[in-house]
C-alpha cells in the first residue's frame, strides 16, 4: 500500500480516538436497526412480534464480542499496549522508589561520563565545519620520502604510520598563484594561515594581544560564510595598497567587545598601525585551522608586511607557510583535483628549491625530489591535531564503556534479585493466561524506562559537567578551535547508549523471571524466592563479571593515578614555586633592534623594584611549557670528540641573572653579566647534557663551539656550565641547552619577532603581585600588551593536565564502580538468603552456631569476589598488553603512563584491596541477617 | 407464508468475506443488513454471514477507504448506515476477483491432475 494511502488510514484511525463516544452510540444503533429488520422479516413469516425480537436477538449472536471487534479494528493495538505496560511500569516504580532511584542514578552518572566523553570526540573528530556545504571542500597539503626537501616550512608535521611519508601542512605562495591560474576542478580556491607571533590589537586605548590569521581574499566566499554584521573580506581587500582591514569572530566580539554594535566605527590598531574592523563572522564559525589554535581576528594576506615587524613571509619564494583549500566542482572528485595541482605545485617547488640553493649551497642536498600534493577532505579543516587526540579519546571512550557495562551488569543483578519478590504476581499472570512474550514486553519497558530516566538524567549531568571535563585538558593549548557545543550527534548517541543499556540489563532477568513454572510458585507454602536454581547462579555469575570489570578499571586507576604522582615528583633542576610568568612582545609595537634590548631592560628594572619581588628574570620561553628552538649540533673543534649529528640542542636566551633567579646552580665558571655585550665576544652557558653531547665530559670551561647561519659563522665561548634541567617536556631527560645572554641575540629576537617571558619570583604568592606587573608595564608604555599570565607552578601543572584528566576520572568512576559492586553484592546476597531462610532455619534449629552461619555466608561471598578478582586481574593483563601493543607514540606521548609498567603490581593490589573490602562491607550485612534468622518463624512460613 | 427449512449452509471462506461485500456494495449502497441478506439470497442461502464478522469487516473496510457510509432514512422510517463503494473500494474488488479465480483455477488444477 504505498505512502498516502497509509497516512490516510492513519488519518482515519486517529479521528476514530477522538469521536469514540459518537462510535459507540452509532454502533448501538447500527445493531438495533439490525435487529429490527430482523424481528421484521420474523414478523411476516408469522411469528409474533415479541417473539419476534427475541429469535432475532438470539440469531444475532454475542453483541459484546461484537462491539468489542469493531472497536478493535479501529484502535493502533500495539500504542495501547505500550500505553498500558507503561502505566504499570510507573505504578511498580512507585511503589518501590528508593530502588528505582538508586538505579536511575548510577545510569545517569555512567551513561553522563559516556555522553560527556562522547561530547569531546565529537568535537574533535565528528564535528564538520559550520560553513556551506562542508563536504565539498578539500584541503591541500604535501607529503615526502627521504629524498623530498623542504626549505623552510611553517606548519605541521607528521609522520604516517601507514606509509612511512612524512606529511606537511603547508605550502608557499608561488604554488598558491601557480594552483590559482591552473584552476578547472574548483569553484572557489583560498588560502589561510596562522599568525603565530599574534597579534596586539588595539581599540580604545586597550590593547590586547589576540590571535590570528592572515586569509586570502576568496576565504569567505570559498568557505561560504556570512558576516552578522559588516561585510566580510573579499579579492578587493587583498590586493597591495588597499586599505588594512579585520575581520573578527563572534565570540571575540562578545568575549572582548561585549557585542558592543559601534565596534566598526571605533579606530583600531593593530601592531600600532591603523586598521579598520569591517565585519563579524556570525556565531558559531571559528576558522578551518586546527583544534589547538584559534583565530580571533582575520586580515588579508595584503597586509602582512605591513603588520609583521620582522621580514615578511612574502620575500622568498620556498617559504612554505600557507594552508590551502578549495570548492569541488559538482561532480569533481578529490582526486581530480589533486591531479589538477600537482604538476603546477611540484614545478613551484623545484623552483623554489633552486631559489633556496643558489642562495645557501647544500651540497647534501644536489638532487632534491620535490614533495608531493596531497588532497584530503576539508570537511573539517586542518587534520593534524584531530589525528594526534584520536587515540587518547578512544581510550577514554573505552574506559567509560567499560563502566556503562559494569552498571548494566550491577542493574541486571538487582533486577534479578527483586524479581524474586514479584515471583507470586508473574506466576499469577502466568496462569491468568499472559503470553510470555507479553511478559517479556512489560519488563522489557520497565527496563527501558529506567535506562531512559538514566539516560535523561546522565544527559543533563553532562551538560553541566561540560566545563570540567573540557578538551581544555586533554588538548594543551591556550586557544582552542573546540566547537563544544551539543549537537543532534550527542543526543542521538545518548538515545542509543540508553536504550542499548535497558535491553542488556533487562533481558536477562526477564527472560529468567517468566520462565517459572506458575503451578508451584503460587502454593501458598511456596517459598518467597524459589525460582529455581537458575536465577540465583545467574546473579552469581553476574556478580564475577562485575568484579572483573571493576578490576580492570580499578588497576586502569591506579595506573593513571601513579603516573601522576611520578610526573609530579620529577625533579626540575630549577626552583618552581612563587615564581609568576608573563609573556610580552614589544616586536608587535615597532620596537627594532636597539630598542627592543632597551625595553627589555627597561621592564626588568621597573620589575625589580616593585615590593615583594625578590627578583625577576627573563627567558625566550617559560620553563616547561613544550617550546624551544632547536637547532642541530654546532662544531666544536676543540672536542675530543664529532657529536652525533642527529642530536639537537635548543637555545635559550635569558636575562643575566637567569640561574640566580631560577636557582639552577651553576657547576662550573660563571654567570653572564655586563661584560657581555653587543660589542664583546659571544658566549654561552651550556648545561651538562650538552657538555655530554658535545665535549665529552670535559669541562669545557673556556673552550668554543661555532656554526654558521645564512648571516654568517658564529663563534660561542663557553663560560659556564649550569646543572641539568626539566626544560621542555617534564617526560624528557633533560636536553642540551644552549644559554645565551639576550642581549647579544638581539638581531635574532628582532627575527623571531616571538617576545620573550618574564620570570618574577615574589617572597610571598606570587599573584598577589600581577596588578602591580601590570602598572608597571603600562607605565613604560601603555601600547604593550602582556599575556599568558600564570605562575611557574600552573604552567607545569598544564604540561600534566591529560595525565590528570585521566586519574581523576578513573578514581572517580572507580569510585562509582566500587559503589556499585557494593550495591550488588548485597543485592544479590541478600536474596540468597532470603531464598534460603529455610534451609537456614533448619540448620540452626540442628544446633549450628549464629557465627557458623554467618562465616559461611562471609565465604559464599568472598569466593564469588575471589573469582571476579583472578578473572579480572588476568582481564586487565590482556588489556594493557593491548593497548600498550596498540599506542602509536606521536610527539612526546610515547605512552600514557610514566614511572609504572602497564602490568605495575601495586595498582592490582591496592584495587583488590580496595574490592575485598567493599565486599566484606556489603557481604556482612546479609551474613548478619542470616545469623539472625529465628528458625521457628522460619520454618513456620515465610 | 411458508417457513422455510434451514438448509444446510457453508461457512464463507475466510478471506472472501470483504470480496463478497464489496460486490454486493457494487450494485448501490445499502445498509449493513441489506448487504447480509443480498448475500445470503443470491447464494440461495448457502452463504450466511454472521453479523460478528460483518460488522468488523464493514468496520475494517471504512479503516482501509474502501467504503464510506451515511446515515439515511431507511425504509422502516428511521435512519440506517448506509455503505457505498469508494473509487479505492472499486479497484480493491477488481484485484481481489482476479487473485480469487487464480487461486481457485490452481487449485482445480491440484485436483484434477495431482
Amino acid at each position: 500500500m504505498n505512502a498516502t494511502k497509509k497516512l490516510r488510514e492513519i488519518g482515519r484511525r486517529l479521528l476514530f480516538y477522538l469521536r469514540k463516544d459518537r462510535f459507540d452510540r452509532e454502533l448501538e444503533d447500527e445493531i438495533s436497526f439490525h435487529l429490527q429488520m430482523k424481528a421484521r422479516a420474523q414478523m411476516r413469516d408469522g411469528v409474533a412480534p415479541a417473539q419476534a425480537r427475541l429469535a432475532a436477538r438470539r440469531q444475532f449472536g454475542n453483541e459484546t464480542r461484537l462491539k468489542e471487534r469493531s472497536r478493535e479494528m479501529w484502535s493502533f493495538r500495539w500504542i495501547e499496549d505500550i500505553v498500558k505496560d507503561l502505566q504499570y511500569t510507573v505504578r511498580m516504580t512507585r511503589k518501590s522508589p528508593v530502588f528505582a532511584c538508586v538505579i536511575i542514578l548510577s545510569l545517569a552518572l555512567a551513561i553522563g561520563a559516556n555522553t560527556a566523553i562522547f561530547t569531546i570526540v565529537d568535537a574533535v573528530l565528528l564535528k564538520t565545519l559550520p560553513v556551506k556545504n562542508p563536504n565539498e571542500l578539500v584541503l591541500f597539503g604535501w607529503s615526502g620520502g627521504s629524498h623530498t626537501y623542504v626549505a623552510d616550512h611553517s606548519g605541521d608535521m607528521a609522520n604516517d604510520p601507514n606509509t612511512g611519508l612524512t606529511l606537511g601542512s603547508s605550502l608557499s605562495f608561488p604554488m598558491f598563484h601557480r594552483m590559482l591560474e591552473q584552476n578547472q576542478t574548483l569553484t572557489d580556491l583560498f588560502a589561510f594561515a596562522p599568525i603565530y607571533n599574534n597579534v596586539n590589537l588595539s581599540v580604545d586605548s586597550r590593547a590586547e594581544i589576540a590571535t590570528g590569521q592572515l586569509v586570502s581574499g576568496g576565504y569567505y566566499k570559498g568557505l561560504g560564510v556570512s558576516p552578522i554584521i559588516g561585510r566580510i573580506i573579499t579579492d578587493d581587500d587583498d590586493k597591495t595598497g588597499a586599505d588594512p582591514v579585520a575581520v573578527i569572530t563572534y565570540r571575540y566580539w562578545k568575549e572582548r567587545f561585549a557585542l558592543d554594535p559601534a565596534i566598526l566605527e571605533r579606530p583600531a590598531f593593530i601592531n600600532g598601525l591603523p586598521c579598520t574592523i569591517i565585519g563579524v563572522t556570525k556565531p558559531g564559525f571559528e576558522s578551518p585551522l586546527d583544534i589547538y589554535r584559534s583565530a580571533d581576528i582575520s586580515l588579508p594576506f595584503a597586509a602582512e608586511p605591513i603588520i609583521n615587524y620582522r621580514s615578511s613571509e612574502y620575500a622568498e619564494t620556498w617559504n612554505q607557510w600557507l594552508r590551502i583549500m578549495g570548492r569541488l566542482k559538482p561532480g569533481i572528485t578529490i582526486e581530480q583535483a589533486r591531479t589538477n595541482f600537482e604538476p603546477a605545485v611540484q614545478q613551484s617547488a623545484m623552483e623554489g628549491l633552486r631559489d633556496y640553493l643558489a642562495k645557501h649551497p647544500t651540497p647534501e642536498y644536489a638532487d632534491p625530489v620535490p614533495p608531493n600534493l596531497t588532497a584530503i577532505p576539508g570537511s573539517q579543516g586542518e587534520m593534524f591535531g584531530r589525528r594526534e587526540y584520536a587515540q587518547q579519546l578512544y581510550i577514554l571512550l573505552t574506559i567509560v564503556g567499560l563502566v556503562l557495562l559494569i552498571a548494566c551488569v550491577n542493574v541486571a543483578n538487582l533486577l534479578i534479585a527483586r524479581s524474586g519478590a514479584r515471583q507470586k504476581e508473574i506466576a499469577a499472570r502466568i496462569a491468568l493466561g499472559a503470553g510470555r512474550f507479553r511478559l517479556i514486553r512489560q519488563l522489557l519497558t520497565e527496563s527501558l524506562f529506567l535506562a531512559l530516566a538514566g539516560g535523561g538524567a546522565g544527559f543533563i549531568l553532562a551538560y553541566w559537567a561540560r566545563s570540567l571535563i573540557g578538551p581544555a585538558s586533554i588538548i594543551q593549548s591556550e586557544h582552542q578551535n573546540v566547537d563544544m557545543s551539543l549537537d543532534f550527534r550527542v543526543l542521538a548517541f545518548t538515545a542509543a547508549a540508553s536504550i542499548a543499556t535497558g535491553i542488556i540489563f533487562g533481558i536477562a532477568p526477564a527472560l529468567k523471571a517468566t520462565s517459572i513454572n506458575p503451578g508451584p510458585a503460587l502454593k501458598e507454602s511456596a517459598p518467597s524466592g524459589s525460582l529455581g536454581r537458575s536465577p540465583l547462579s545467574l546473579a552469581k555469575s553476574l556478580i564475577v563479571v562485575q568484579v572483573a570489570l571493576s578490576i580492570v578499571l580499578l588497576v586502569a586507576a591506579g595506573l593513571f593515578l601513579r603516573t601522576l604522582w611520578n610526573l609530579q615528583r620529577v625533579d626540575y633542576g630549577f626552583d618552581a614555586k612563587n615564581v609568576l610568568l608573563f609573556d610580552v612582545n614589544p616586536s608587535l609595537n615597532g620596537y627594532k633592534g636597539d630598542r627592543l634590548g632597551d625595553i627589555y631592560r627597561q621592564i626588568s628594572e621597573r620589575l625589580d623594584g616593585i615590593p615583594g619581588v625578590k627578583s625577576s628574570t627573563v627567558s625566550l620561553y617559560p620553563m616547561l611549557k613544550g617550546w624551544g628552538w632547536g637547532q642541530g649540533v654546532p662544531r666544536a673543534p676543540e672536542a675530543k670528540k664529532v657529536a652525533d649529528p642527529n642530536e639537537q640542542y635548543f637555545s635559550f636566551p635569558v636575562r643575566n641573572n637567569f640561574f640566580e633567579t631560577m636557582h639552577i646552580p651553576l657547576l662550573a665558571g660563571r654567570e653572564f653579566d655586563d661584560r657581555d655585550n653587543l660589542n664583546s665576544p659571544k658566549v654561552a652557558i651550556v648545561n651538562q647534557a650538552f657538555v655530554r653531547l658535545v665535549f665529552d665530559n670535559d669541562v669545557p670551561v673556556g673552550q668554543h663551539f661555532e656554526f654558521d647561519n645564512p648571516r654568517g659563522r658564529l663563534v660561542f665561548e663557553v663560560v659556564g656550565i649550569a646543572k641539568d634541567s626539566i626544560y621542555r617536556h617534564l617526560r624528557k631527560a633533560p636536553q642540551p641547552i644552549v644559554y645565551y645572554p639576550f642581549q647579544q641575540q638581539i638581531k635574532e629576537l628582532d627575527r623571531l619577532g616571538e617576545g620573550m617571558t618574564f620570570e618574577v619570583r615574589a617572597s610571598g604568592d606570587p599573584s598577589a603581585l600581577v596588578p602591580a606587573i601590570r602598572d608597571a608595564v603600562r607605565s613604560i608604555d601603555s601600547k604593550i600588551a602582556i599575556l599568558n599570565v600564570k605562575t611557574q607552578t600552573q604552567q607545569i601543572d598544564e604540561m600534566m593536565s591529560r595525565e590528570r584528566i585521566f586519574a581523576s576520572m578513573t578514581v572517580a568512576l572507580g569510585i562509582l564502580v566500587l559503589i556499585l559492586a557494593g550495591l550488588g553484592l548485597y543485592g544479590v546476597m541478600q536474596y540468597n538468603v532470603t531464598r534460603r531462610t529455610r534451609e537456614i532455619g533448619i540448620r540452626m534449629a540442628l544446633g549450628a552456631g549464629t557465627t557458623k552461619v554467618l562465616g559461611q555466608v562471609m565465604r559464599e561471598t568472598l569466593v564469588l569476589v575471589a573469582i571476579g578478582i583472578v578473572f579480572g586481574v588476568a582481564a586487565s593483563y590482556a588489556a594493557t598488553r593491548l593497548v600498550s601493543a596498540a599506542w602509536i607514540g606521536i610527539n612526546d606521548q610515547d605512552s600514557l603512563l610514566f614511572g609504572v609498567t602497564p602490568h605495575d603490581p601495586l595498582s592490582m593490589a591496592l584495587a583488590t584491596l580496595f574490592l575485598l573490602a567493599v565486599a566484606v562491607l556489603a557481604g556482612y550485612l546479609p551474613a548478619r541477617k542470616a545469623a539472625r534468622v529465628d528458625p521457628i518463624t522460619a520454618l513456620r512460613y515465610d | 407464508m411458508l417457513r422455510r427449512k434451514p438448509r444446510e449452509k457453508d461457512e464463507i471462506l475466510p478471506g472472501t468475506l470483504e470480496m463478497l461485500i464489496l460486490k454486493t456494495l457494487s450494485r448501490g449502497p445499502m445498509h449493513g443488513y441489506r448487504i447480509a441478506q443480498t448475500i445470503q439470497q443470491i447464494s440461495d442461502d448457502i452463504l450466511q454471514v454472521e453479523e460478528g464478522s460483518l460488522y468488523p469487516a464493514l468496520q475494517r473496510m471504512q479503516i482501509k477507504g474502501w467504503l464510506t457510509s451515511e446515515w439515511q432514512m431507511s425504509e422502516l422510517n428511521r435512519k440506517a448506515r448506509f455503505y457505498k463503494l469508494t473509487r479505492d473500494g472499486r479497484q480493491q474488488l477488481e484485484a481481489e476477483i482476479s487473485k480469487f479465480h487464480r487461486i481457485i483455477g490452481a487449485i482445480s488444477q491440484v485436483l484434477e491432475n495431482a
